[in-house]
């Protein structure tokens, strides 16, 4: 956790004065002694480098060296799921709604352990057709209509 | 009797809404019982129709499902050893013991009569109190309200978080976030970097949706976890209801884990785990017994399960009367009544007392819907702890983008979701609790305006919040939440190093 800690830290504290930096590009009020939109970014700068310096220290002190354990992607399957939604947010807007969520519902059922060729068929297109009349139809909400979709969404 | 209040009730009693509350305690007791779900889960599922549907409608689907899923955790933690909910995890210590003494019917039915009279308990709290407090909070001018903002926030970090530092990092992040769009006071466009999408700045609701559901996504991907839900065990139950020899020995427990539930309820961040524990705690050290309190006691199901359904309508009390939320779901409340115009606060007691006490009986009826289905629709819900996770984590997936895309019909909003995802899972990397970042969103636009409005009236002058009784109280009080980690570690080391 301590190396965790610096590098939560080191990033944190990077943003911190870039924030910073970005803060006092903001326009002041005419009147210095009252607090303009700049005000109140300036003292979450400050926070955020204060408290970012104390992890920094509390990373540095408890630092032992250890292999270097990435926590998070220890599972190949949890990386394919992220790729898989970051892949289903990009065709969203192309594709509408139906004709993009029918591969994700397939693909994240068979992330998630569905095997049987019927359940993954039947679930991946009846999932988002179900859910796509039930919002539109039944309580109409709009859903992503794809640009590049004839069918939409 | 105050018309307002009968309005309330009305309106709270028509069909519909009943329906919903209804429909929102089914849903509730099923997210709350299935281990991996949350009641942030449930509450992703219809945030899409609360945008659509009429306010008193939304808010009693919300409340319904909010009551359900504090009781739906205790039923996998009774029958399978897995709370469905963190606040359900002091519950299997003595509840799944006497599942596998054969008593799972009695266990569970403790666990449904206690939690319904925590419930029960914790309304007339909400319906005493509130409208008592929101008066007081009528005269709290912007020192005070800056004071009572930042309160709320140091009481939600020292609690959220076992390093402070981290958890206050986590609200430092959070009001980054705020600041993103345009100005409050003055308009000015503020870190857009030229969007026009970030002009409007961050929606709250579509960040939580990001900050839950995602790593939860993640997590169900686990092998641990399996890939089918866990399997029910066939138990047979038997009676449900509690004899009157068993009420009456639950009527210690019970009134404890109310009136530590509802108490702790109030302050913002507690939440009902370590209502839970402490409530079981001080059962079992009170007890004649304390030794019996592990192996399967129904003093030690009745305790946490009347604590952790007492903190709901406790957790409501700051949220309606000042606009703090103590939770993550009564922050959702907030945003589900703000897409509605209606801003939790003192205001909502005198400009639309009507509809506080909608909200206010809506409670009432989300415990009276959630012990009728409970009780008699439990043989079948248990059932369902066998779902795949198959065919919900898909459902949850795309409801997540649902629910972020309808909020504005943006697909920036859906980005912003997945973003947050993002930062959820790097912040559990670092081991930094993300609900104080959520709560710093939900009230980091009031806590600079209230801070500006009182430096701007002051001409600059700081000394005004401290000359204020009760931003001077507030502020005493942040202080000692900041201070009180540092202290009770110290005498956790000292404690342990005076051990042999």
């Amino acid at each position: 956790m301590a190396l965790r800690n610096i590098v939560a830290a080191a990033t944190l504290l990077a943003l911190g004065i870039a924030y910073g930096y970005l803060a006092t590009q903001l326009p002041e009020r005419s009147q210095s002694n009252l607090p303009g939109p700049a005000f109140f970014p300036y003292l979450i700068a400050v926070l955020l480098l204060a408290l970012s310096l104390g992890l920094l220290v509390q990373g540095v002190r408890g630092y032992r060296r250890l292999p270097l354990d990435l926590g998070l992607p220890e599972r190949a399957s949890a990386i394919l799921a992220l790729l898989l939604f970051a892949a289903y947010l990009v065709a969203l807007p192309r594709l509408g709604f139906l004709i993009a969520s029918i591969p994700f519902a397939g693909g994240m059922m068979w992330l998630y352990g569905g095997r049987n060729p019927l359940f993954l068929v039947a679930g991946a297109a009846g999932l988002p057709l179900f859910l796509l009349l039930l919002f539109r139809e039944v309580f109409g909400i709009l859903l992503p209509h794809g640009s590049w979709s004839v069918l939409g969404g | 009797m105050n018309p307002d209040i009968l309005h309330g009730l009305a309106q709270a009693s028509l069909p519909t809404s009943l329906l919903s509350t209804a429909i929102g305690a089914l849903l509730g007791l099923i997210v709350g019982m299935i281990p991996g779900m949350t009641i942030s889960s449930g509450i992703i599922i219809v945030l899409p129709l609360t945008f659509v549907l009429d306010p008193s409608i939304s808010i009693a689907l919300l409340l319904g499902l909010y009551v359900g899923g504090m009781m739906g955790g205790s039923f996998s933690a009774i029958l399978l050893n897995i709370p469905g909910t963190p606040s359900a995890s002091a519950t299997l210590v003595d509840g799944h013991p006497m599942a596998l003494r054969g008593e799972a019917g009695k266990a569970l039915g403790v666990s449904i009569t206690a939690g319904f009279a925590g419930g029960m308990f914790s309304f007339l709290c909400l319906y005493l109190i509130a409208p008592s407090l929101a008066d007081i909070a009528l005269r709290f001018r912007a020192p005070d309200l800056f004071s009572l903002v930042f309160f709320g926030l140091t009481v939600i970090c020292g609690f959220a978080a076992r390093s402070l530092v981290k958890g206050l990092l986590s609200a430092a992040i959070g009001l980054l976030i705020v600041t993103v769009g345009q100005d409050p006071m003055m308009g000015t466009a503020r870190f857009t970097f030229g969007n026009a999408d970030m002009l409007g700045g961050i929606h709250f609701l579509t960040a939580m949706i990001g900050l839950f559901a995602v790593p939860q996504l993640v997590d169900n991907l686990r092998p641990a976890l399996g890939n089918r839900g866990p399997a029910q065990k066939q138990a047979r139950f038997g009676s449900l209801l509690p004899r009157p020899a068993e009420l009456k020995r639950m009527l210690r427990p019970v009134s404890i884990g109310s009136l530590t539930g509802a108490f702790l309820g109030i302050l913002p961040g507690v939440g009902g785990p370590i209502a839970a524990f402490i409530a079981y705690d001080y059962t079992r050290r009170t007890s004649n017994n304390p030794d019996d309190y592990g192996k399967g006691v129904l003093e030690g199901v009745a305790a946490p399960e009347s604590a952790n359904n007492a903190v709901t309508g406790g957790a409501l009390i700051p949220m309606m009367t000042l606009g703090i939320p103590g939770d993550p779901v009564t922050a959702i409340l907030i945003g589900a009544l703000l897409v509605h115009g209606l801003a939790p606060g003192p205001l909502l007691f005198m400009e639309r007392a009507d509809f506080a006490y909608t909200v206010i009986f809506s409670f009432f009826w989300a415990n009276i819907f959630n012990l009728i289905i409970a009780l008699a629709g439990l043989r079948l819900l248990v059932k369902l702890l066998a779902l795949p996770k198959a065919a919900l984590m898909p459902a949850i997936a795309i409801f997540c983008v649902i629910g972020s895309y309808a909020l504005r019909n943006s697909f920036f909003d859906v980005q912003v979701m997945f973003a947050f995802g993002l930062l959820g899972l790097a912040m559990r990397w670092v081991g930094m609790p993300v609900v104080p970042l959520l709560l710093a969103l939900v009230l980091g636009a009031q806590l600079e305006e209230h801070l500006r409005v009182a430096l701007t009236a002051s001409q600059g002058d700081i000394s005004v919040f401290f000359t204020s009784p009760f931003s001077l109280l507030f502020l005493c009080l942040s202080a000692v939440s900041i201070i009180w980690p540092f202290v009770s570690a110290r005498r956790r080391r000292l404690a342990q190093s005076g051990q042999p």
